[in-house]
């Protein structure tokens, strides 16, 4: 497995911060925030061409693979952004949101199959995975969506980002969850979670070892089932957090995510 | 167990700036630094005023004094440092054995040494803990257990530090069975090396070994199979202080003493959750 954490966990600071702490905190590599409205001095796949020598160099100094890029929104012209983006930078795989509400019903959920499908079918031809997880309160949202959206997404250019965290917010046992799903996850996003949300907790608390999910279970069922792909820190919310703060977050789930992979022998 | 951090990896910060980072990182306590050069905090000449800000900050930011590192034992440094223990209700104070490692007549003498401030500490009502040390006369599990057997105070214990256990050549797994009934402290860091590499002096005077950089000792990116060796202390019940102890960071930047100090919490606090700790 490779461990990284996303930039958006360094959101007030320059993308060279991120790189920086990210690096200093022993990760394997770094997942680019291209959310301007959460880390504005990040990724904007609307204007990529400007920063795509400063993160392959960024890559390269700081020994930090560009394991994936999280551009979360399924608007097709901003989407095409991000594949070109990703396939001049080097980036493997792009994460995405859901999309539609659970509010918005069958139909909602019929929405973001086919916006799914149409993307997937375009990362094919730029040679990117496209990534999606179940989100809390989206049309995609536990495992049984997850299960619908996987039987109806035949792209091999599709897989599944697995959240641990949004997962146990939907009254669900991460552990036994990733076991349902592991066949088509191509990345997982990690955080704890306090209690069973709807929010996360504050960003310190979703430090990996400090909630309520059983984090040591599920890298194990990663490691059983041969799963050799991104493990990308992602925290929301520090834009306020000193930076220390947030190095101490990156530290914390850094060593974390180690020990775990010691305990189950995957290093 | 108890997970804390000895703030003499904020050796070059003042003590609030190591309780604040410590606290960050989400230990339960600390071990306050007596070891003078490396930190300037609790200093044993002048604890009595040191010890309302020690009392303080252990308030302020939630962290328990876990015991108290004061490496010389000499009873004219000890008698203060007991002193203060026992004012700011610190239970444990950690020293070193000295000596010289494979001579025998160094052996007894730290260890007659080493009986007479344990009864000190006895009149203090304050467990007195030496590890083993590389270079020192008790610096492996053999002359653990002479110095064990033969200190029979119940206010001498054995600081276990599998860093320098694994320097010896040993396996620190097996060597914590082998003295756990009398251990009453941990020090704890990983090893990259049996061997410390080559020694030279930085920019500032200090000695540097090429393989214990502070980086280096993070839990986790050693060689010391640490889960291993939390789930033996598990196994034990055994359930005092377990402080992170890393030594040469005190020209550091501070968001390097962070990174140092949460990434080993967060080991810890994995390690102890993979044997169903925590």
């Amino acid at each position: 497995m490779k461990l990284g954490a996303n930039s958006v966990l360094f959101a007030a600071f320059d993308m060279e911060t991120a790189f920086k702490y990210t690096a200093m905190a022993g990760y394997d590599g770094i997942e680019i925030s291209a959310m301007p409205s959460m880390s504005p001095l990040h990724l904007d796949v609307t204007r990529w061409r400007e920063r795509a020598d400063e993160i392959r160099r960024l890559s390269k100094e700081y020994g930090l693979e560009l394991l994936a890029m999280e551009q979360p929104r399924q608007d097709p012209e901003l989407m095409e952004q991000a594949f070109q983006a990703a396939a001049e930078i080097g980036i493997p795989i792009i994460n995405c949101g859901p999309g539609h509400k659970e509010d918005e019903g069958e139909e909602g959920f019929r929405q973001t199959i086919a916006s799914l499908d149409r993307l997937s079918r375009r990362a094919e031809t730029f040679g990117l995975t496209l990534c999606v997880k179940a989100h809390v309160k989206a049309s995609i949202r536990d495992t049984p969506t997850t299960l619908r959206a996987m039987a109806e997404l035949d792209s091999p250019a599709f897989g599944i980002d697995m959240d641990p965290s949004h997962i146990h917010r939907a009254g669900e046992n991460p552990v036994d969850a990733i076991r349902q799903v592991i066949s088509r996850v191509k990345h997982v996003h990690i955080r704890d979670c306090k209690g069973r949300g709807p929010r996360p907790g504050t960003p310190p608390e979703q430090a990996n070892g400090r909630g309520d999910i059983d984090l040591v279970g599920y890298m194990a069922v990663l490691h059983e089932a041969g799963y050799a792909g991104p493990v990308d820190l992602e925290v929301i919310g520090a834009w306020e957090y000193s930076l220390e703060q947030c190095i101490v977050i990156a530290a914390e789930t850094r060593g974390h995510m180690q020990a775990c992979l010691q305990a189950c022998g995957n290093r | 167990m108890k997970l804390g951090a000895n703030s003499v990896l904020f050796g070059g910060y003042d003590l609030e700036t190591a309780f604040k980072y410590i606290a960050m990182a989400g230990y339960d306590g600390i071990e306050l630094s007596a070891i003078p050069g490396m930190s300037e905090h609790l200093v044993i000449d002048r604890w009595q005023e040191i010890a309302p800000e020690c009392k303080r900050l252990s308030e302020e930011f939630d962290l328990e004094l876990l015991a108290m590192e004061q490496p010389w034992p000499d009873a004219e440094i000890m008698k203060p440092a007991f002193e203060a223990a026992k004012v700011l209700g610190i239970p444990v104070i950690n020293c070193g054995p000295r000596g010289e490692a494979g001579n025998e007549d160094s052996l007894k003498e730290r260890i007659e040494v080493l009986a007479g401030l344990a009864e000190l500490a006895e009149s203090y009502d304050v467990m007195l803990c030496v590890k083993a040390h590389v270079g020192s006369a008790i610096h492996n599990t053999p002359t653990t257990l002479r110095a064990l057997e033969q200190i029979t105070s119940p206010n001498f214990g054995c600081d276990f530090d599998p860093s320098h256990i694994y320097r010896e050549g040993e396996d620190p797994v097996a060597a914590l069975d082998a003295v756990m009934g009398r251990i009453r402290h941990i020090h704890l860091r990983d090893c990259v090396s049996r061997d410390m590499g080559e020694r030279t002096l930085d920019a500032n005077g200090n000695i540097r070994f090429q393989n214990m950089a502070p980086e280096m000792q993070i839990n986790g990116r050693g060689k010391i199979d640490l889960v291993a060796l939390m789930a033996v202390m598990h196994d034990h019940g055994y359930d005092g202080p377990v402080n992170l102890e890393i030594i040469g960071a005190k020209d550091y930047p501070l968001a390097d003493c962070c990174v140092i100090a949460a990434e080993s919490r967060g080991h810890m606090q994995a390690c102890l959750q993979a044997c169903g700790n925590r």
